[in-house]
């Protein structure tokens, strides 16, 4: 009958376009459909259709991302919009491994797909800035913000304690896994980023995946009509603020004569670099000497003084340092057929840093595309990234020869309160330049931004090819290719010096350090890095239904090889002042190459097989043999499971329910190895770390004896991998059709037979070896909660809110140790030292550094009867964790009709911090603390004293022998800021706002009235806007770390100060 | 089936492509063996820099350097209060030379024939050092050390024993150079292989050519030296007789000790191309370019021993410190008010320290000479009268700070009868002359012996290593500590082997101070 009807009604074709309520722009290859009846099509690349219907009918037009419509046929034409729709649970499609895209109700484990609008709202340059408080179980640390910065990415905490615990950066389908490579990607060309967070949804990855995931998929352009989009961000860097710093006391480090009055009080030592002197006072203090020559020219008659009130000048070290200026200014171009489409980025970054004379220049282009004939169809994608970065390198003080010397920043914070450092800026002036400075034991630091340079640029070429061919509607076959080169040169150059003989002659007799040199030559540093990584999968991926069964899966074998070849010449005796050529350089250059190379090989395998829609079951499993471990332990397997069940439609009685509209649990096992034997000297493969080879030893060959020793390293021929079992089960709700979403997922996992290289006695006659010990078990709690508070026509608020509890623990170590040291804060030359170790029945990595002595029962410090001191103890006490133990995320976004203002805001905490920044200032005098007393004796609080009786009692009466610096066993010098580190040890909790953005996009009416273009917006951006830390750290950003390594939790004076961003943003598409 | 064939095949196939395809693990970047004589250059250029530039504190302590009043103090070395870092890397440097000659050793033993030369070194190398190492420890790890797979964490062995193991393995050291000298003599060796041996023996050879009985016949003086000294400082825990019964065993040998003129130096071709290519001892005080480093403005000349080169008119003085303004002024370490180095003296003179390519003195002949000189005083037969001997001590400490051996003369007689200077006074002028001697030259060895003599003597105007404001009192007594704390490292890595209850004052077994 219906067939019947069908005949006798009154067909008539109705066209239309479908736009997006968003911006108006047409949506291709949206699903046209009549309700009720059989007929459809799809829209074309102009997003229009055409469809013959019955009278009376209504059309329903669903598309991928957006929220279903129904509209009934009135008249010939019928335009749709519709709107995004990102609250689909179960629906949303997720490129999860291999680059296979699945509905998310399919996985059996925890995943974050974050789109390109999120990740470059504050219009970040990296991708993993762009990440930050965004995703449970992610966290990304900016380990140094100098103009080309550092970051780590860990997903689910730490695993390995020496190996590599950063998460596997997959782009497009093609693995790499140093996660340096993600720098070289422009955030704009991204269409979105997955985030695998734990070993069952990476398993397949084989050896680099047992640290999760982020899989990365390019733009490929879209059908419709090219549309071209040019984006401009300036921004500016500002230092946030610099540690607290004392503003009372001028130079003096101990200094006896004419700086010593015969009642003992001090006077102000215009060359120091330590502030032990006097109160400021205000009296004129001459602090700069320039020399009057006799006709000659050479004989010295007297000197010209720079005077310069003693006093505090605010801002003499913070105004050291620039506001800085970048300039990215993006382009973009996609087109698109129904057969074919083709994105072109091209992105151009121009920075110039907080500090003087740094600069960095990125320029990226990336073509990425698809076209498909018949059967066959080709992905493609290239891309070309140039970075060029200049930064201050150290400069010549106190050196051993060489490019060593005193770090930048830690010469500015040591410029006592009162010495106006500006005035030092011209380093040819009367008295900037290197005879006449004023300090006799540090450098200018306005020589060093000018005359030591680290000079770097890497020229990244990355590539591939995906070929597909589609055998029959259930099997295609496909192989990708992969080819990632990287040449990187680095010219590091420090000029040289020639001190006058006046200045040498030392006429404060100061002991100056730098002239008492004479002269340094200038050095320079020449290196050349290759890298090329190729990888290549081939893969059968089939898809097939029975019934309710669907059965879908891949099989495939890759290879993979990564080959880096490194060849470095250190001259330190050039003869020519700018002249950096290593030809120019007196005696032996110091040399040294690098040339590493490592395979692999892996079949694998991976099938879901799916219920009705609603329940899923996934195995997986990869075999992979690799040329860096013997042939008896080079093969290994990775098996995986996981389930899910979307039991809203599995359970006739929840189904359909508008509280709960979806609801899915999945549970998940996978176990991964991991070869962590990488990371000596610069092999980060592991290659050639089975036998010991022999090294020349320091100086050899001299002349034509040769001389070699033992590495001090023991390697291990029997190493195997690292493995990693991994549990994870989590539960993802939908309420009131999903404008409330909440997920939750717990992991649990078990790291044994680590790599770890752990310290030997020397006894042995090595420093460290390799061995196969250890257990790490880790606990992960995550929670993701997103709503939706508002929804109407003209104003939307969306939340966001992220929690992650992290729980690590050593279980044992090898050879049945008690601790192993992961890392130091060794950039300080001066200062207390903290350990990073792994310690057993602890998380890790905790700090261990000294700590006063004190009383047992009372846990107070025991001072000296007599001087009132404390006294450290030699052995190291251990402090907590420096790994957060829990983050917050929250971000938000409220739009209001063309208005939108979005923010982040993350919380980090559960952790401590070794502040090795602050103890240097404590060591100097210059620290807020080291002023607290005002320079006098002073109790030590709460402290105690031996009692007569035996016993302590509590220290009332006696004050510290000498509450100054500058003496032997005075406080401040030698006591507080030399070998306790305890006093550094700090919160590291903090709060901060990462992004804030309010953009205001040119109403539709608008853009249509000025025509040529199609959209337009314009924007004020901000990052790290705002950090609020405890009161305890009053000077450096907690997030820092000497290290991208794990032994993070130290920071020190090789870090920047602090800063934020601010700019405005300006995009047009035509 | 022949589908099955198929299958098996390409199975087959793609494993044994996959072993082939991931077989590329072979170093391309450093060899995997090497031939012993790179070992042994390499073992003796590690033990010049252990003599150059190790326990650097110690020098402070035996009153030959001071820090400057241009630095801050160093509280762990002026105030007598080590910490477990205090020697850490010294430690360390020091067992890294030890498994070079262990390596040599065992390279040795796979062929003794025509290896026994390098055995010979290594024993001898391996008694000095050690000895070193438990006169500032105390027990070490001994018999257990250098065996990684079987021994992960070594035992402390007890100091006595370690020493009487060295005593009898210089004995067979001998006897492997009498072994290598006849292999020489007897041309079984190509001249070739002779001519490498003399290249690489960079102590005694040095590629100049140097006759193989001529060469070996020197490393027997030094090891028998070696063990004098050995004797003599375990001689309160053996007693004299244990010492004479050894004497005797070297007496055998008939090659005597390194005498006047024969030091045990090592220089592989010191230059300055490079810092890691200076004499060790020269990259304290200097760079690359010859201008000082921070080691030279940081240790300046130390009042004590200004005083009494001063006090007795010794011109050595000019051979260790450099003058400022004409003048050679010191600081005594530890001073609050210590003075600037713009009026304080630098350590380097005109010889000690004065060139990047200088040999490093492993064991000068004054100090065997001096050696030799408190033997016979205590009643041994070494062959010379201790007047005799240690007067040639005094004088070619003189010729090796570029004074002449008249000068020496003339200084003995200008102090006769001195108990500080002439030796015909006895032990405490051979004790303080070999104190004054070994002045930036081995500070270790004046370190033993001024724990195992008490020379020279505080008497409170030219010698009192009790410098310290807040100093570590110890019995009642102010007093630079007996020995050195186990390090760090040890502490870390081995701590359960580690002898219990050691302080920095608990006597080495043959420091009879406290008993």
């Amino acid at each position: 009958m219906l067939c019947v009807t069908q005949v006798f009604a009154q067909n008539r074709t109705v066209t239309g376009t479908v736009t997006a309520k968003e911006d108006g722009l047409p949506i291709p290859g949206v699903t046209v459909k009549i309700k009720g009846g059989t007929g459809g099509t799809q829209t074309n690349s102009a997003g229009k259709f055409s469809l013959s219907v019955p009278a009376n009918a209504t059309l329903e037009f669903s598309g991928v991302g957006y929220t279903k419509v129904s509209a009934p046929v009135k008249g010939d034409v019928l335009n749709v919009s519709l709107a995004t729709a990102s609250n689909q649970l179960g629906e949303v499609v997720i490129t999860g491994a291999l680059g296979i895209k699945s509905q998310a109700r399919q996985l059996g484990y925890a995943t974050a797909q974050i789109d390109n609008k999120a990740l470059t709202q504050a219009k970040v340059t990296d991708v993993s800035t762009g990440l930050q408080g965004k995703v449970s179980g992610l966290q990304v640390n900016l380990t140094n913000n100098g103009v080309n910065p550092t970051t780590r990415i860990v997903l689910r905490g730490n695993r390995s304690i020496t190996g590599n615990n950063q998460a596997l950066i997959v782009v497009d389908g093609v693995p790499n896994d140093n996660p340096n490579y993600i720098t070289t990607i422009n955030p704009e060309d991204i269409a979105s980023v997955t985030v695998l967070k734990g070993a069952v949804a990476a398993a397949i990855y084989g050896s680099k995946a047992s640290n999760g995931v982020l899989i990365i998929t390019t733009k490929k352009g879209s059908k419709g009509k090219p549309s071209i989009t040019i984006q401009n961000t300036t921004e500016i860097q500002s230092v946030s603020y610099l540690p607290a710093l004392q503003t009372k006391f001028g130079g003096y480090g101990g200094e006896g004569g004419a700086f010593v009055n015969p009642d003992g009080t001090v006077n102000p030592v215009p060359y120091e670099n330590e502030s032990y002197g006097p109160a400021f006072d205000g009296r004129k203090l001459g602090i700069a000497l320039s020399p009057k020559f006799a006709s000659d020219g050479v004989t010295v008659i007297g000197y010209d003084t720079l005077f310069s009130a003693y006093s505090n000048k605010p801002n003499n070290r913070r105004d050291f340092f620039n506001n800085g200026i970048s300039n990215l200014f993006n382009v973009s171009y996609d087109i698109g057929s129904d057969n074919s489409t083709m994105h072109v980025g091209f992105q151009d970054n121009d920075i110039k840093g907080i500090t003087p004379n740094d600069t960095r220049r990125q320029d990226n282009i990336r073509i990425g595309g698809t076209q498909t004939y018949g059967k066959f169809s080709v992905e493609y994608n290239a891309s070309y990234n140039q970075n060029a970065v200049s930064q201050a390198g150290p400069s010549y003080n106190q050196t051993s020869g060489g490019l060593t010397g005193d770090l930048l920043y830690f010469e500015v914070l040591n410029t006592p309160a009162n010495i106006p450092l500006q005035d030092f800026k011209n380093i040819n002036s009367q008295y900037g330049n290197v005879n006449s400075y004023y300090n006799a034991y540090a450098t200018n630091p306005y020589w060093t931004v000018a005359n030591s340079r680290n000079n770097s640029t890497s020229y990244i070429f990355s590539g591939n090819v995906n070929l597909s061919y589609k055998a029959t509607n259930w099997l295609t076959f496909s192989d990708r290719l992969a080819i990632t080169s990287n040449t990187q040169q680095i010219l590091q150059t420090r000029q040289g010096v020639q001190f006058a003989p006046w200045a040498i002659a030392d006429p404060q007799s100061a002991g100056n350090v730098p002239s008492s040199l004479g002269s340094v030559f200038p050095a320079t540093l020449d290196q050349t890095f290759f890298e090329q990584l190729l990888n290549n999968d081939f893969i059968a991926n089939f898809n097939k239904k029975f019934g309710k069964f669907n059965l879908s899966g891949v099989v495939g074998v890759n290879t993979q090889q990564s080959y880096q070849r490194e060849l470095s010449l250190e001259g330190d005796q050039l003869q020519f002042p700018g002249d950096f050529n290593i030809t120019s350089t007196l005696g032996i250059p110091t040399y040294n190459e690098f040339y590493y190379k490592q395979r692999s090989g892996g079949i694998y395998e991976e099938a879901t097989l799916g219920y009705n829609n609603y329940l899923f079951l996934h195995v997986t499993n990869r075999d992979e043999w690799n040329s860096v471990l013997s042939q008896a332990h080079n093969h290994y397997e990775y098996p995986g499971a996981d389930g899910s069940f979307v039991f809203t439609d599995g359970i006739k009685s929840l189904k359909d329910n508008n509280v709960l509209s979806y609801g899915k649990i999945h549970a998940g096992v996978a176990q991964v190895a991991n070869i962590n034997i990488g990371g000596l000297n610069t092999n980060p493969y592991g290659a050639y770390s089975l036998v010991n080879p022999f090294v020349p030893a320091t100086g050899f060959p001299f002349g034509s004896l040769g001389g070699y020793s033992q590495s001090a390293l023991s390697l291990n021929p029997n190493i195997k991998p690292e493995q990693t079992l991994e549990y994870e089960g989590g539960v993802e709700l939908g309420f009131l059709k999903d404008r409330i979403k909440f997920e939750t997922t717990i992991s649990h996992s078990e790291s044994k037979n680590q790599s770890l290289t752990s310290s030997v006695s020397s006894a042995t006659g090595f420093t460290q070896e390799i061995a196969n010990a250890g257990l790490v078990t880790n606990d992960v709690q995550e929670f993701d909660l997103s709503l939706i508070p508002v929804q109407s026509r003209n104003f939307t608020w969306t939340v966001g809110i992220n929690f992650t509890h992290y729980a690590n623990k050593v279980v044992s170590l090898s050879g049945g140790q008690h601790q192993l040291q992961i890392g130091n804060n060794a950039a300080n030359t001066v200062g207390a030292v903290a350990g990073i170790y792994a310690v057993v029945g602890k998380p890790f990595p905790i700090i261990e550094t000294n700590d006063w002595i004190r009383d047992p029962a009372s846990g107070k410090v025991i001072v000296d009867a007599g001087t009132g001191q404390p006294t450290p103890n030699p052995n190291l006490t251990e402090y907590g964790t420096t790994n957060p133990t829990y983050q917050w995320g929250f971000n938000s976004t409220l739009t209001y009709k063309s208005l939108s203002f979005s923010f982040v805001i993350d919380y980090r905490g559960g952790n401590e911090i070794f502040n090795s920044t602050a103890s240097v200032e404590a060591f100097t005098g210059i620290s807020a603390q080291s002023a607290q007393n005002g320079r006098q004796r002073f109790i030590f609080p709460n402290s105690v004293v031996a009692s007569p009786g035996g016993g302590f009692v509590n220290n009332t009466s006696v004050a510290v022998n000498n509450g100054n610096g500058g003496q032997p066993s005075s406080f401040w010098a030698n006591i507080y800021g030399q070998p306790v580190g305890s006093l550094f040890v700090e919160d590291a909790a903090f709060i901060k706002l990462r992004e804030a953005n309010l953009t205001f996009q040119l109403p539709a009416s608008i853009v249509k009235s000025i025509g040529f273009i199609k959209k337009a917006s314009i924007g004020l951006i901000g990052r790290n806007l705002l950090m609020i830390r405890p009161k305890s750290n009053d000077s450096i950003d907690p997030e820092f770390a000497d290290t991208t390594g794990n032994g993070i939790g130290t920071t020190s004076v090789s870090q920047l100060p602090p800063t934020r961003f601010y700019g405005a943003n300006l995009s047009v598409s035509f | 089936m022949k589908k099955i064939t198929i299958l098996l095949f390409t199975i087959a196939a793609l494993s044994a492509g996959c072993k082939k395809f991931t077989d590329i693990n072979n170093n391309p970047n450093q060899p995997l063996s090497v031939t012993p004589n790179v070992l042994l250059s390499a073992a003796l250029t590690g033990s010049a820099n252990g003599l150059g530039a190790d326990f650097l504190n110690t020098p402070r302590w035996m009153g030959y350097w001071a820090r400057s009043g241009n630095f801050i103090t160093t509280p762990p070395v002026e105030d007598y209060q080590e910490d477990v870092s205090f020697a850490d890397g010294d430690w360390q440097n020091y067992y890294n030379t030890l498994n070079r000659y262990n390596n040599i050793e065992i390279a040795g033993k796979q062929s003794p024939t025509t290896l026994s030369f390098y055995i010979g070194v290594a024993k001898t190398m391996k008694a000095l050092h050690f000895s070193t190492l438990v006169d500032a420890f105390g027990d070490v790890p001994y018999s257990q050390a250098f065996n990684l797979n079987k021994f992960p964490n070594p035992k402390y062995d007890d100091a006595k024993t370690i020493y009487a193991d060295l005593v009898s393995q210089l004995d067979s050291a001998v006897t492997y150079f009498d072994a290598a000298k006849a292999y020489y003599a007897l041309g079984a060796a190509s001249s070739a292989a002779v001519k490498t041996d003399d290249q690489y023996d960079i102590m005694f050879g040095r590629g100049a050519g140097v006759a193989p009985a001529t060469r070996i016949d020197n490393w027997v003086k030094f090891a028998n030296t070696v063990k004098l000294r050995l004797l003599l400082t375990e001689q309160s825990a053996i007693g004299a007789s244990g010492v004479s019964t050894e004497l005797a065993k070297t007496d055998a040998n008939g090659r005597g000790y390194l005498m006047a003129g024969t030091s045990a130096s090592v220089n592989p071709g010191y230059n300055n191309s490079s810092a890691s290519r200076l004499n060790p001892l020269y990259n304290v005080f200097y760079q690359v370019s010859g201008s000082t480093s921070n080691g030279y403005a940081f240790n300046r000349a130390n009042q004590y021993a200004v005083n009494f080169y001063n006090a007795t008119q010794d011109p050595r003085i000019g051979g260790v410190y450099t003058p400022v303004g004409g003048k050679i002024l010191g600081n005594y370490d530890g001073d609050p008010n210590a003075a600037s180095n713009a009026v304080t003296a630098g350590v380097s003179g005109t010889v000690a320290i004065s060139s990047a390519s200088q040999d490093q003195m492993i064991f000068s002949d004054f100090e065997s000479l001096f050696l030799q000189a408190e033997a016979a005083q205590e009643g041994f037969s070494v062959g010379g009268s201790a007047t005799t001997l240690a007067t040639q001590g005094i004088e070619q400490s003189f010729i090796f700070l570029g004074n002449a051996q008249a000068d020496a003369d003339t200084y003995i007689a200008t102090n006769a009868g001195s108990v500080l200077v002439d030796p015909a006074t006895g032990l405490q002028a051979i004790m303080t002359q070999k104190w004054i001697s070994l002045n930036t030259v081995d500070w270790q060895q004046a370190y033993t012996d001024y724990r195992r003599t008490g020379f020279p003597v505080p008497d409170g105007t030219h010698f009192g290593f009790t410098h310290a404001l807040a100093p570590t009192l110890h019995n009642g007594k102010l007093t630079i500590p007996y020995r050195f704390l186990y390090p760090q490292s040890e502490i870390s890595t081995n701590g359960k082997s580690i002898p219990a209850g050691k302080t920095q004052f608990t006597p080495v077994f043959w420091d009879t101070r406290e008993q």
